[in-house]
Formats: structure tokens, C-alpha cells, sequence
């Protein structure tokens, strides 16, 4: 009896104990059809992010990854036609698999990543100033809608030109991204 | 029997401390080279000596970098992308990625090799990111991403092997 009574107290802890185990962030979004991304992006996200966490927390922490994680590298990829499906889910399977890339890559990355998490993530095309003045360089980034407002996100940026202020380029607003990027406003949503 | 079952033991500690030694033999800046096509290249390879050993048989890129001043230039082969940045007036390896037959590091290790035949060869200092297995030297300025020898695993064998250049990330 005494043993009867002791391997269910035991079984009861572990009932317990899974129930209160943290459930494995389940992301919103839909899936690019790739099942190896598909796979690589659920568990990048699954282990950024928290079930318990708000959505803007979460895009934080996602970008916080894709800003640490990712080593530059010249792409090879040909965006000549824009950031098409296929081009961007390339772009992102190749900077997962080697964890390094370009601002396209970086872009396409973050972008299949929010879409997973149920946000609207459009790439932008458009240029950064040098930070000596000297020229602008053509770049790509992110818009994203969070939580029903846009906001511009750029992790490549953020990471190589902002090292104390790397957050800032996370959500931005138009008025703080135009003191260093330009882009054609009228393609793109407003982000205030 | 005491006698014996001492000089056992002695014996397996000795073969244990042999074992231990052949399996951790470090990783150092020799150990960044790859040999392609019969010619050795490290870090330190001039890229137009780089260019001149694999030839003309090449797709060529080139953009304005993202991180330095100057441009990024790609070479594609069959089977290996050289990338290079620009430093000052010169362009300098940042990487040489290859995924052919014809590549070995300077312990042997070639496409198709396995994990264990990887750290056998460079023990258990690696870094584990995704599908890369890295080795790294420490880099000589905090504002510099490291050297590395890198393998990519598909399937548990290497898929590709890259030599990466320290090169300033900031």
C-alpha cells in the first residue's frame, strides 16, 4: 500500500510538473512551403522567442539574433528583379544554413522570420549614407507591421554602424531612419 | 595478484593519457589553409595569386560593400566562391568556401568527412552554429571578427569547408 501510495504521489509530480512546463512559442504566421526553411525557422524563433512574451518583445529578441548571429559576407544572390518569393526565401535558407550574408540577406531573413510570426514584412530597397558623408550605399531592410503600426527594422545597420544604439534600428519611425537612409517613401508604408 | 591488478590499472591509465593526447591536438594558425587544386591557400594568399591558381573559369561580382569603403568582390567557380573586401587600395581574402572534391585542410579532412573525423583532427574547441562547425583563433582587435577554419555539415558529413581572414566587423 505504502508503495502503491508513493509511485502515485510520483506520477502526480510529473503530471505537474509538464503541466507547468512553458509550452514552446507556437509562431502565427504561414509557412514559405520550404519545409528545410520551414524547419530551420520555426526553430531559430522557438528558441528566441517566449510563448508568455508580447509579439514587440519577441521581434526584439528576433532581431537581437539576426543581428549577432549573422556574419557579413558578400551575397550572390541576383535581386535585379526585386525581393520575389523565391528570391527571398533563397536569400534566407542560404544566410540560415551558413549564418552569413549581405544587407539582402539579412533583409530576406528577418522578413521570412516576422511573416512566420504573423507579421507584414516588406523588404525596402534603398541606400544608407557612409558615415564620413561620402556616399550613399544601396541597402536593404525591413518594414514591418507590429502590433498594427509599421516600423523599419535593420539589423545589419543597427549591428556595423550603431554598436551603442544597435536597438534603435529596431522598430524605427521614418523620422529617426531618414537621418541616415533614404528610400522612396511612396512604395512603401508610412512608419510614424 | 595485488602486483597484477596494479600494473593493469597503471597500463589503462597510460593507454587513457595516450588516447587523450591524440585526440585534442589544438588548433593554430597553421591550421588555416586549404589546400584546392593542388595549391595551398591561407589568409595571407595574395587574391591575385588566389585568382591565378584556380584560373579564369569564374562568374565575377562585385558590389559596393555594405561595411567597408571600397567594393565587394565575389568569384564564383564550380565548385568554390572566393570573397574578398577592400582594404585601401587592395582586396584581401575574407573567405574561400568550398563545397568540391578537390579541396583538403592541412590534416586531411575532405568533402564527406565526418564529425568525428573533424575534431579527431582539431579536438573540441569548436563553436556550433546551425550547420557550422567552427574553429577560431582569437582575434587581435576586439572590433575584429576572428579567423576561422569552417565546416559545413549536411547529413553529418562535411558539405563544404571554408578558411575565413580576421577582418574588422565594425
Amino acid at each position: 500500500m505504502k508503495q502503491f501510495l508513493c509511485v502515485l504521489l510520483a506520477l502526480t509530480l510529473l503530471l505537474v510538473l509538464a503541466a507547468c512546463a512553458p509550452k514552446p512559442y507556437a509562431p502565427a504566421g504561414g509557412t514559405t512551403g520550404d519545409a528545410a526553411l520551414d524547419g530551420q525557422v520555426l526553430a531559430v524563433l522557438q528558441g528566441v522567442c517566449a510563448s508568455k512574451n508580447s509579439l514587440a518583445d519577441n521581434v526584439r529578441a528576433v532581431y537581437d539574433w539576426v543581428a549577432n548571429e549573422i556574419q557579413y559576407r558578400a551575397s550572390t544572390a541576383d535581386t535585379s528583379n526585386g525581393f520575389t518569393e523565391e528570391v527571398t526565401a533563397q536569400l534566407a535558407g542560404e544566410v540560415l544554413a551558413k549564418r552569413r550574408g549581405a544587407c539582402d540577406g539579412e533583409a530576406a531573413l528577418m522578413a521570412v522570420l516576422l511573416r512566420r510570426m504573423g507579421c507584414e514584412a516588406v523588404i525596402v530597397e534603398g541606400q544608407f549614407l557612409r558615415e564620413d558623408g561620402s556616399e550613399w550605399v544601396d541597402h536593404a531592410w525591413v518594414i514591418a507591421c507590429i502590433d498594427g503600426k509599421y516600423c523599419h527594422l535593420d539589423p545589419l545597420y543597427g549591428r556595423y554602424y550603431a554598436e551603442d544604439a544597435m536597438e534603435s534600428y529596431c522598430m524605427a519611425t521614418d523620422a529617426f531612419l531618414l537621418s541616415t537612409h533614404r528610400w522612396d517613401a511612396e512604395q512603401y508604408p508610412a512608419c510614424k | 595478484m595485488k602486483k597484477r591488478v596494479c600494473l593493469i590499472l597503471t597500463i589503462c591509465l597510460l593507454a587513457a593519457c595516450l588516447c587523450a593526447c591524440g585526440s585534442d591536438a589544438g588548433f593554430s594558425k597553421e591550421d588555416l589553409s586549404l589546400t584546392v587544386a593542388g595549391t595551398e591557400i591561407t589568409p595571407d594568399t595574395p587574391v591575385s595569386d588566389i585568382l591565378a591558381a584556380l584560373g579564369e573559369e569564374y562568374d565575377y561580382a562585385e558590389a559596393i560593400s555594405c561595411v567597408y569603403t571600397g567594393m565587394d568582390k565575389t568569384y564564383t567557380y564550380a565548385a568554390v566562391t572566393l570573397y574578398t573586401y577592400p582594404d585601401g587600395e587592395n582586396d584581401r581574402l575574407m573567405e574561400l568556401y568550398c563545397e568540391g572534391a578537390d579541396v583538403k585542410t592541412s590534416r586531411g579532412i575532405t568533402i564527406g568527412a565526418s564529425k568525428a573525423d573533424v575534431t579527431a583532427q582539431y579536438g573540441g574547441g569548436y563553436v556550433e552554429t546551425g550547420s557550422i562547425l567552427s574553429y577560431e583563433l582569437p582575434a587581435s582587435a576586439s572590433e575584429n571578427l576572428p579567423a576561422s577554419l569552417y565546416f559545413l555539415m549536411r547529413d553529418g558529413k562535411v558539405a563544404a569547408i571554408a578558411v575565413t581572414a580576421e577582418h574588422r566587423a565594425e
